[in-house]
């Protein structure tokens, strides 16, 4: 009994320090593609949104395959940061930004949607409506997936 | 023309690189071993630029993607400002369909907002890269290209720079750390009155920084090289010939001087 007892507690332990060892990173882009395969032309299984934490299970290349929710993929690593990003509260002028938990003095602050409101108002000439039309303009995996077919690229990694 | 590099010099440089399958091996070790390899910077410069380019990654650590992502759209529609968008559809979805292909087979896969390109409606030759991923080419700049290895050489280059953030470099160290102050000066509160306007004005310095060095002043040919190698790079993960780079930087070079005064 003792000596189950000591099993139970060694195992508890050793799955509380590999879980410990489970690196975890936070989605830095607005819309981080969670792939089935380490290459940029790969299914595209979901999409992880900004400030999400995803836990990093192996790296290769430029590359970093991770476990978000039950779903496992790889992420592109310029897509991740080790900066625990963390929403603000609803509700404010600044709630669509996030803290960095280990710099508490951005506090999502600096350059933002109001300091941007306010350049525009200082400088009216700024064509802000073309570059919102550029935002709007989407190309979609499929549309890439023809482009590359239909230009015979050899795309490392291949199409998927 | 400042943005993307047309100087003999770099060009040059470029045609050293591109000479021979084991050279072309050697530029796609990216960054200042492109240029000791090839001979066209030496150890110490190299030494130099790495010594600054780490610098300006402390200085600048605060500096967030969705940051730069407001620094870019800001500084794209200050440039937008003086050359206006062409606006023909089934161009720029082709402009952005192959700028797109070759942005995901960068360093930079995904920016905060996403990449995006528009074509500015003007016969100068130019192209440039505001932060964060929006990059605007000219009318002068397609004409310049004579095939599509070429004009994916133009945008490879303008990734390139957003990539290694040089336009955010241009922005004075001062300006950033008065604005990094008031961001931790005012952590966990809403930014409002007096910080809201001081932000404003380092934002607006910022911006201005920003648009002289890409519109008047160009990148250091160190920063130009630099595009150039991760250019080729991407150029060769997607499939296209690598030396449109170089035969684009000839082209442009004739027809630049064919429109010089004599």
């Amino acid at each position: 009994m003792r000596r189950l007892a000591l099993i139970a507690m060694v195992a508890i332990v050793a799955v509380t320090a590999w879980a410990a060892r489970q690196k975890q990173m936070s989605v830095e882009v607005r819309d981080a593609k969670l792939r089935s395969a380490p290459t940029p032309i790969s299914r595209v299984l979901a999409t992880v949104g900004y400030t999400e934490k995803v836990t990093i299970l192996e790296e290769k290349g430029d590359w970093n395959r991770v476990q978000f929710g039950t779903l496992e993929g790889w992420i592109s690593k310029g897509s991740l940061t080790t900066k625990t990003l963390t929403k603000l509260a609803a509700g404010g002028p600044d709630a669509q930004l996030s803290v960095t938990s280990d710099e508490q003095g951005l506090a999502g602050k600096g350059f933002n949607s109001d300091v941007e409101k306010q350049f525009k108002e200082r400088n009216k000439e700024a064509d802000f409506a073309t570059v919102d039309r550029m935002e709007k303009i989407t190309v979609s995996d499929a549309q890439i997936l023809q482009f590359i077919k239909d230009g015979k690229l050899a795309v490392e990694g291949g199409a998927r | 023309m400042k943005s993307f590099s047309i100087t003999l010099g770099c060009a040059l440089a470029m045609v050293a690189i591109l000479a021979g399958c084991k050279a072309l091996d050697v530029a796609t070790n990216v960054g200042t071993k492109v240029g000791v390899a090839t001979g066209t910077i030496n150890e110490q410069q190299a030494e130099g630029i790495k010594r600054s380019a780490g610098a300006l990654g402390k200085a600048f650590e605060d500096l967030t993607p969705e940051h730069e992502y407001y620094i870019g759209r800001s500084v794209a529609a200050t440039i937008l400002s003086t050359y206006k968008a062409f606006d023909q559809a089934a161009a720029t979805q082709y402009l952005n369909t192959l700028g797109k292909v070759l942005a995901m087979h960068s360093e930079k896969p995904e920016t905060f907002g996403g990449w995006h390109f528009m074509i500015m409606d003007t016969d100068e030759i130019n192209a440039f890269a505001a932060p964060g991923g929006f990059i605007l080419v000219s009318r002068g700049m397609l004409r310049c290209c004579r095939n599509e290895d070429e004009l994916a050489a133009v945008l490879a280059h303008e990734v390139g720079h957003v990539q290694r953030e040089h336009g955010l470099r241009a922005i004075s160290k001062s300006r950033w750390t008065s604005a990094a102050t008031i961001m931790v000066a005012e952590a966990g509160k809403n930014i409002g009155g007096q910080q809201l306007a001081e932000l404003t004005s380092l934002f607006e310095g910022s911006i201005s920084d920003v648009t002289k060095k890409m519109v008047d002043s160009g990148y250091a040919q160190s920063s130009e090289l630099e595009a150039d190698s991760d250019a080729v790079v991407i150029l060769r993960r997607v499939g296209y010939n690598p030396e449109g780079l170089i035969n684009l930087q000839t082209e442009m070079i004739k027809r630049l001087s064919i429109c010089r005064p004599k």
